[in-house]
C-alpha cells in the first residue's frame, strides 16, 4: 500500500474528527477576512502599506500556491471563511453538522454545472488583475462581493453551490488538488454499499458521495463525512503526488477548459507583472481605456484561442497517432490531465518570482495594518524590497523542469503509446519555454 | 447546544474585534494627535494636498504629519528656512513650523511628481501674534 491513513494515528485522528480545531481556524479566518475588507476600504491607499493588498495578494496567494495546494490540495477550502455565514443560516448552526435546511435549497441549474463559470471568473480576475492586485479598495470590494454572493446563493441553492460552481479559487484549488498528496477515500466499498442511510452524503456540504469519488477535485476536505460515518469507513490518506492522474480517471471538457485558462493566465500574468513591457502593464492598469480594451482583447485571444488552439492541435495529432476510435471531445478532456502538473508548476514558478522579493512587506503591515502610521509590534521598518536573486531564478528553473518532467510522465501514463504522448510533451515543452522566457528572460 | 452557543458567541466576538480595531485605532489616534495636522499628498491631477490653507499666528507652532498617497512628493515652504522634506508613499513624516513674521507663505511640492507638479501648492496664513 502506498497510502498512509491519517485517521489511524491518534493525534491526527483527533484533529480530523474533532470539529473545534477546524472551526477555530475558520472563525479566525472569517474575522481576518472582515478585517481585510475594512483595511482595504478605510486604510492607506498605498498598496504596499495596506493589510488587504499584502495579506491577500502576497501572503495568502503565495501560501495557497506554495503550501496549501502542493501539500494539502483543497486544504484551504477546509478553512475558507467565505461559505461560513451562509452555512450558518443554511444549517441553523455553525458548529453542528448539516441538518435542517433553511433557504430554498434549490439544485444548481444543470446548464451552469461544471468548471465553466469558475474558469470565467478566473479570466475576469486576470483581466482586472493589475487594478485588483494593487488597489486596496478594489480588493476589498471584490472580497465583499464574493462574501455577499456566497451568502445570497446559499439561501437560494443547496449546499456550497458558490464554492462548487462559481468560486475561481475553488476552481484553481480543485483542479490542482488532483496532483496533491492527500485524499479522502472509502476504506471498504462493500460497507458503504450495504449502508442505506448515506449519512456521509447527507453531511457533505459539497454534495459529494465518497463511495463514488475517484478524484479529489470536488472534495473540500471538510472531513464531515469522516466525522459522521457510523462504520468508521473513511480514510484520510497521504498518497503519492499526482495520484488522481492516470488512464482510468474520468475527466471532462470543462476541466480541460479550466486547465487551459490556468496555464494561459500563468503565462499572461508573468508577461504583465514580470515582463519588460511597461506599455502592457500600463494598459492592464488603465481599465476602461482604449489601451485596456486592446489588452483585454489580446488576453482573451491568448487564453481562449491561441493556447487552446495549440492544445487542440496537439491532442488531434496525438489522437491520429494513436489510431483510436475516440472523439476529439473525449480526447481533449482526457489529455487535459497533462495540464495539471504543468499549470501547477508554472504558477509556483511565477509565485517564487515575487514571493521571495515581496515577503518582507508582511511584518511591517501586521505592525501597521491600515497604513496609518502605527507601529503595534515595533516591526515597521523600511521593507527590504528584493530583486530576483540567482537562487530564486535557479529555483524557478528547477520548478519548471519538474513541471515538464511531471507532465511528460502523465502524458506517457495516459496514452497508449510513446508516440501518442509526444504531441502532448511538445505542448508542455512549448509552455515551459514560454514561462522560462518570461520569468528568466 | 451549549457548544453551539459558545461557537456562535466566539464568531461574533471575533467579528466585533475585527471591526473595532480600525474604529478604536482611529479614535485613539485622533485623541493622541491633538493639534497635529494630517496632510496627505497626491499629484495635482488626483487631488493635490489634502489641506490647501493653514492658519497660524506668529510664534505659534504648526505640527504637520505628512504622507503621500501615490508617488514620492516633497514639502517645502517659500520664505521659510527649512530643509525640504521627502514625503514617501504610505510613510509618515512629521515636522513643526514656527513663523516669526506675519504674512502669506506658500508651501509646495519640490519633487517633480506629475505634469502639473508646479501647481501642487497651498498657503500658510500667519497672523500677527496679537490678533
Amino acid at each position: 500500500m502506498n497510502r498512509l491513513d491519517l485517521t489511524r494515528t491518534r493525534w491526527t485522528n483527533f484533529l480530523i474528527r474533532n470539529r473545534w480545531p477546524q472551526f477555530l481556524i475558520r472563525a479566525i479566518t472569517l474575522a481576518g477576512f472582515i478585517f481585510t475588507i475594512l483595511a482595504g476600504l478605510f486604510g492607506s491607499v498605498v498598496g504596499s502599506h495596506n493589510f488587504a493588498i499584502i495579506f491577500v495578494w502576497i501572503a495568502w496567494w503565495t501560501a495557497l500556491k506554495l503550501f496549501f495546494i502542493p501539500f494539502g490540495g483543497r486544504s484551504w477550502c477546509s478553512i475558507c471563511p467565505i461559505p461560513m455565514p451562509g452555512e450558518w443560516i443554511q444549517n441553523g448552526g455553525i458548529l453542528q453538522p448539516r441538518g435542517k435546511n433553511f433557504g430554498l435549497g434549490k439544485r444548481w441549474p444543470k446548464f451552469l454545472r461544471g468548471r465553466w463559470l469558475q474558469a470565467g471568473g478566473f479570466l475576469m480576475v486576470g483581466l482586472f488583475g493589475a487594478v485588483t492586485l494593487t488597489s486596496p479598495s478594489v480588493t476589498s470590494i471584490v472580497l465583499l462581493f464574493i462574501l455577499v454572493l456566497a451568502l445570497v446563493l446559499s439561501l437560494v441553492f443547496e449546499r456550497r453551490s458558490f464554492c462548487n460552481y462559481l468560486c475561481p479559487i475553488g476552481g484553481f484549488t480543485g483542479l490542482y488538488a488532483q496532483a496533491a498528496p492527500i485524499e479522502v477515500r472509502v476504506k471498504n466499498p462493500e460497507v458503504c454499499s450495504a449502508h442505506a442511510q448515506k449519512s456521509c452524503y447527507e453531511a457533505c456540504p459539497w454534495g459529494v458521495y465518497p463511495l463514488a469519488m475517484k478524484s479529489s477535485a470536488n472534495c473540500g476536505l471538510c472531513m464531515e463525512c469522516v466525522r459522521v460515518c457510523p462504520s468508521n469507513n473513511l480514510a484520510v490518506n497521504l498518497r503519492p503526488w499526482g495520484s488522481d492522474l492516470g488512464p482510468e480517471t474520468k475527466h471532462t471538457l470543462d476541466e480541460a477548459f479550466l486547465g487551459l485558462v490556468m496555464v494561459s493566465s500563468a503565462l499572461i500574468d508573468s508577461a504583465i507583472f514580470l515582463g519588460p513591457w511597461g506599455q502592457l502593464k500600463l494598459a492592464a492598469y488603465a481599465v476602461g481605456s482604449r489601451a485596456w480594451f486592446l489588452f483585454a482583447g489580446l488576453f482573451l485571444l491568448i487564453a481562449l484561442a491561441i493556447i487552446p488552439g495549440i492544445y487542440t492541435f496537439a491532442v488531434w495529432i496525438s489522437k491520429k497517432l494513436g489510431n483510436q476510435d475516440v472523439s476529439l471531445k473525449k480526447s481533449l478532456a482526457h489529455q487535459s490531465q497533462v495540464l495539471v502538473p504543468l499549470g501547477l508548476m508554472a504558477w509556483i514558478a511565477f509565485t517564487i518570482s515575487f514571493a521571495l522579493a515581496k515577503f518582507s512587506y508582511v511584518l511591517p503591515v501586521i505592525s501597521d495594518p491600515l497604513g496609518w502610521g502605527w507601529n503595534l509590534l515595533g516591526a515597521v521598518a523600511k521593507p527590504w524590497v528584493g530583486q530576483s536573486t540567482s537562487f530564486s531564478l535557479l529555483l524557478q528553473i528547477i520548478v519548471l523542469a519538474i513541471g515538464l518532467f511531471w507532465s511528460s510522465r502523465v502524458a506517457f501514463k495516459i496514452t497508449r503509446s510513446r508516440k501518442q504522448a509526444l504531441p502532448m510533451i511538445a505542448f508542455s515543452v512549448f509552455t515551459t519555454i514560454g514561462m522560462l522566457w518570461l520569468l528568466i528572460g | 447546544m451549549k457548544k453551539e452557543i459558545f461557537a456562535r458567541s466566539l464568531v461574533i466576538v471575533l467579528i466585533i474585534m475585527a471591526i473595532s480595531i480600525p474604529i478604536a485605532g482611529r479614535w485613539l489616534e485622533q485623541k493622541q494627535q491633538g493639534n497635529i495636522i494630517d496632510m496627505h499628498a497626491r499629484t495635482f491631477e488626483n487631488g493635490s494636498w489634502s489641506t490647501s490653507t493653514i492658519q497660524t499666528k506668529v510664534g505659534e507652532p504648526i505640527h504637520l504629519r505628512l504622507t503621500s498617497e501615490d508617488v514620492v512628493h516633497g514639502f517645502a515652504v517659500g520664505g521659510y528656512n527649512m530643509t525640504p522634506l521627502e514625503v514617501l508613499p504610505g510613510e509618515y513624516i512629521e515636522t513643526t513650523l514656527t513663523f516669526d513674521k506675519p504674512g502669506e507663505y506658500t508651501f509646495f511640492c519640490n519633487r517633480w511628481c506629475s505634469p502639473s507638479h508646479t501647481r501642487m501648492r497651498g498657503t500658510i496664513e500667519v497672523l500677527p501674534a496679537d490678533k
